[in-house]
């Protein structure tokens, strides 16, 4: 059996079994969105440039979310789920089997948990999210939190790590740098199940202070070898208005070095804020990966964004950023590395800088935006003015519509066809069909240099609904 | 862009009102000085009596006839006598003339859509200049009378006062805020105490504010909510500008990491530039056409003669830009091997020093060292 028709009856079973919940409690919400996208892709496939194939995209996508609350009186036991089905019917089957990562259709349970709390106590079961300030990981587990009366919280959680591989699993949070799935040149291991477990040790206020924060471990096994241990830890101060910092880091404990880093200042007045930021960033690869073991170096960026609220109606924000790649080159003889002979001044700039600006006006009745970013240096030059605006307000109008126009004028340091100015023009109608159900129909067109013209459909259907 | 900004600064209004969704807009046509009545003797109980034994937000412990009353000889000043202080229907209702309307306009002044006590306030002794500070000096006191929630989380500091958001603003079963109501959509505004005021392009901004503290976004928003965007299947419209599957490469290179939030490198990017027809390691029958997104092939890969447009320069300072097209095979068909010290044959694509880390790493887990290196070189090197 395929793994797409596993997971449509594994589908059916849930649902079912969510069905047999007794109905008498406090109340379930049911969630539906259907997005559906028609368009083609230009590939580079083929031998003849003036003839490109294209690849049709005939993508239909359903979030279907169950939630049910106080599932037994007086009780605070709630149930919460996302299921995702999905359906490319663009993509031949034969075609996908090709292609590690890519499915003609597919069923992903994004989370399913029972949560229980009462007092200070709290617990979930089933596959849940856990979040730190660098990183976010998916499991089938349990995690319980215990918080004290004076802020301090102490949590534990273990599971297997949900991967692409797993039953009904998306690959988003699985360490990066190995394929999804075994294939007879890599390692047939890369679908094992992958246990994974953690702890973290949390204070709010402490002694009304305003400073919180978090220490945290997570260690993963792959077939008994470590595929992924790191700490991380988190402080932030804040009380209320004016000044507030944040800085949290994560330390690599496989290989013993920082992997992410990032420290805030920022000052929030009631009609302006300012934000300062540094930062670190490095892939999170899994140990499998022989990629981790390479000569890289992390992403620096520093960051300063000022927000301005003229009126409650009218804000705009201004941004610089600055960004640095490191450059790391193996300079031991034995290497054998003739780019260590180079002279490092020969090298491509390592820098970047730009900034963004922008303001958006909404009204009860319209709303309008504009964004402007630039980025110089070691990338290229690019450019990228974005202008929306739209009548109605989505939540409350019958009818709501929607047009933008992007221009983006490029000069990629890597891919010399990225040259030039890409527009792109794009209107959407959204129409409530009843109070709970509203669709939308969403057309683009697009004009560069590279592909000439595309044109796009996009169709949309949000359903919700509470029992 | 310095001074643009200074000039956004300088114009930069006084901030948000109060939300709608929290105060409803509200008609008070009436005349009233607050600080006339204060300098007179009167004290707040005076006249909001009712608000020491209020326990719901819903009530309106407003003055009515009897309150004014106590000073007001409103009957006298009926019977056209005079009084004093001016108690006619003039006095507090500009306008009305009881010949030709039986009642004054309406006072519109709806319930706050929160959840409040004032008993319990007034009970811990909060005085009632704590969260009204500016009626004192306030003629006819409105909406911006009523506190904001900076003035909230003084004693809302999850130690003296409990600082759940559903403390105060009404919860929808399960535990989540209620965000609509009739008078407005409830969310982080201009100058939220939290910081956390949802600008222009949150949707590309909320990040370092949702991992700081996610169980305050939790407070709103359902974890779904996070999914849908964050799974990368579905078009989130007001993400990507149009035309993002053509220029995307040119936006990537200053902001990988923002994609990594929502994509996998390794499933989403490289199964796509794979059937797309980019990169080395697709199947056959999918070969690209070799159009070669990078300059110059020859000094990219070069081992003869290499200078600045090297791959191994633009690999140690962006792997990701490497991950999201390759598989490991392309590293391997050069990179891995016995030989290290042969410059034609393999090229040791480690740092400087790893050989020091190796002996820990091959402990741990060797099962990607086997993919390049033999068991016996390991051995020989002295990893293992």
């Amino acid at each position: 059996m395929r793994r797409g028709e596993r997971g449509g009856w594994a589908a059916l079973a849930l649902a079912l079994a969510l069905g047999a919940v007794d109905a008498s409690a406090a109340g379930f919400l049911v969630q539906a969105h259907t997005e559906a996208q028609a368009y083609e892709v230009r590939s580079f496939r083929g031998t003849d440039p003036t003839a490109p194939v294209l690849l049709p995209r005939r993508r239909i996508a359903q979030y279907l979310g169950l939630d049910g609350f106080e599932l037994l009186p007086g009780q605070d036991l709630t149930f919460e789920s996302n299921l995702r089905v999905y359906a490319d019917f663009g993509l031949q089957r034969g075609e996908a089997a090709l292609l590690d990562g890519v499915r003609t259709e597919d069923a992903d349970l994004l989370h399913a948990f029972l949560s229980y709390r009462k007092g200070r106590f709290q617990a979930r079961v089933g596959r849940q999210t856990f979040a730190d300030a660098t990183d976010v990981v998916a499991f089938d587990g349990a995690a319980v939190k215990y918080a004290l009366a004076n802020g301090v919280g102490a949590e534990l959680y273990g599971g297997l790590w949900v991967k692409g591989a797993s039953f009904l699993g998306s690959g988003l949070t699985q360490p990066d740098g190995i394929r999804e799935s075994p294939t007879p040149a890599t390692s047939p291991v890369l679908d094992d199940a992958e246990p994974l477990a953690g702890a973290r040790v949390s204070w709010s206020n402490a002694l009304g202070s305003g400073v919180s924060g978090a220490v945290g471990y997570r260690r993963a096994w792959v077939a008994g070898k470590t595929d992924f241990e790191r700490a991380q830890v988190e402080v932030r101060y804040g009380r209320g208005l004016g000044v507030g910092a944040f800085a949290g880091a994560e330390v690599d404990l496989y290989r013993l070095g920082l992997s992410q880093l990032r420290a805030e200042a920022r000052y929030d007045a009631e009609a302006w804020a300012i934000s300062g930021e540094v930062r670190r960033s490095s892939p999170v690869l899994s140990a499998d990966s022989v990629w981790y073991y390479f000569a890289s170096a992390p992403r620096d960026e520093a960051n300063v964004r000022a927000d301005f609220f003229h009126t409650a109606e009218l804000r705009s924000y201004a941004r610089l950023t600055a960004q640095k790649l490191s450059t790391v080159i193996n300079r031991d003889p034995s290497a054998g590395l003739l780019l260590a002979e180079l002279d490092p001044r020969t090298f491509p700039s390592e820098w970047s800088a730009g900034g963004s600006l922008g303001a958006r006006l909404e009204r009860p009745r319209w709303h309008a935006a504009l964004d402007a970013t630039g980025l110089f240096g070691a990338q290229g030059r690019s450019v990228w003015v974005d202008a929306t605006a739209g009548l109605g307000d989505r939540r409350r109008s019958r009818l709501t519509a929607d047009a933008r126009l992007s221009l983006a004028y490029l000069r990629d340091s890597l891919n010399a066809q990225l040259r030039g100015l890409f527009a792109g023009a794009q209107g959407w109608a959204t129409y409530a069909v009843a109070p709970q159900v509203r669709a939308s129909l969403v057309g683009e067109v697009n004009v560069n240099p590279l592909t000439r013209f595309e044109a796009k459909v996009f169709a949309l259907i949000d359903l919700e609904a509470r029992l | 862009m310095i001074g643009l900004a200074f000039a956004l600064l300088c114009a930069a209004g006084p901030g948000a009102d109060r939300s709608p969704a929290v105060y409803p807009e509200q008609s008070v046509p009436l005349l009233f000085d607050h600080a006339q009545h204060l300098t007179g003797g009167a004290d707040c109980l005076t006249c909001h009596e009712a608000a020491k034994s209020s326990a719901r937000a819903e009530d309106r412990n407003l003055p009515r006839h009897p309150e004014c009353e106590q000073c007001h000889d409103i009957a006298a000043a009926a019977d056209g006598k005079p009084t004093d202080p001016r108690s006619d229907c003039q006095a507090c209702h500009p306008g009305f003339d009881q010949t030709v309307r039986t009642a004054p306009p309406a006072v519109l002044f709806p319930a706050p859509n929160l959840r409040f006590n004032h008993q319990v306030h007034v009970q811990r002794k909060v005085d009632c200049a704590v969260c009204h500070a500016s009626v004192p000096a306030t003629s006819l006191a409105g909406r911006t009378e009523l506190p904001k929630m900076a003035t909230c989380l003084r004693c809302h500091d999850g130690r003296s006062a409990s600082a759940d958001c559903a403390t105060c603003h009404p919860a929808e079963p399960g535990g989540r805020l209620r965000l609509t109501f009739a008078s407005g959509i409830l969310r982080p505004a201009a100058g939220n105490p939290l910081g956390l005021d949802h600008g222009p392009r949150y949707e590309l901004t909320h990040g370092p504010r949702a991992a700081q503290d996610r169980a305050t976004c939790l407070a709103c928003h359902r974890q779904s909510e996070c999914e849908e965007c964050h799974d990368g299947t579905r078009k989130p419209l007001s993400v990507h500008p149009n035309d993002f599957i053509t220029a995307h490469p040119a936006a990537i290179r200053g902001n990988l990491t923002g994609c990594e939030s929502c994509h996998r490198l390794q499933s989403f990017c490289a199964a796509c530039h794979e059937r797309a027809g980019i990169g080395m390691d697709a199947d056959p029958t999918l070969l690209a056409r070799n159009l070669m997104v990078h300059r110059d092939p020859d000094s990219w890969t070069g081992t003869s003669h290499v200078d600045g447009n090297h791959h191994g320069i633009a690999a140690s300072r962006d792997l990701r830009q490497c991950i999201s097209c390759h598989r490991e095979e392309s590293c391997l068909r050069c990179h891995a091997g016995d030989q290290l010290t042969t410059r034609l044959s393999t090229v040791n694509p480690h740092p400087g020093g790893f050989r020091r880390e190796c002996r820990s790493l091959v402990s741990r887990n060797d099962r990607p060292c086997l993919r390049c290196h033999t068991g016996t070189a390991l051995s020989g090197w002295g990893c293992r």
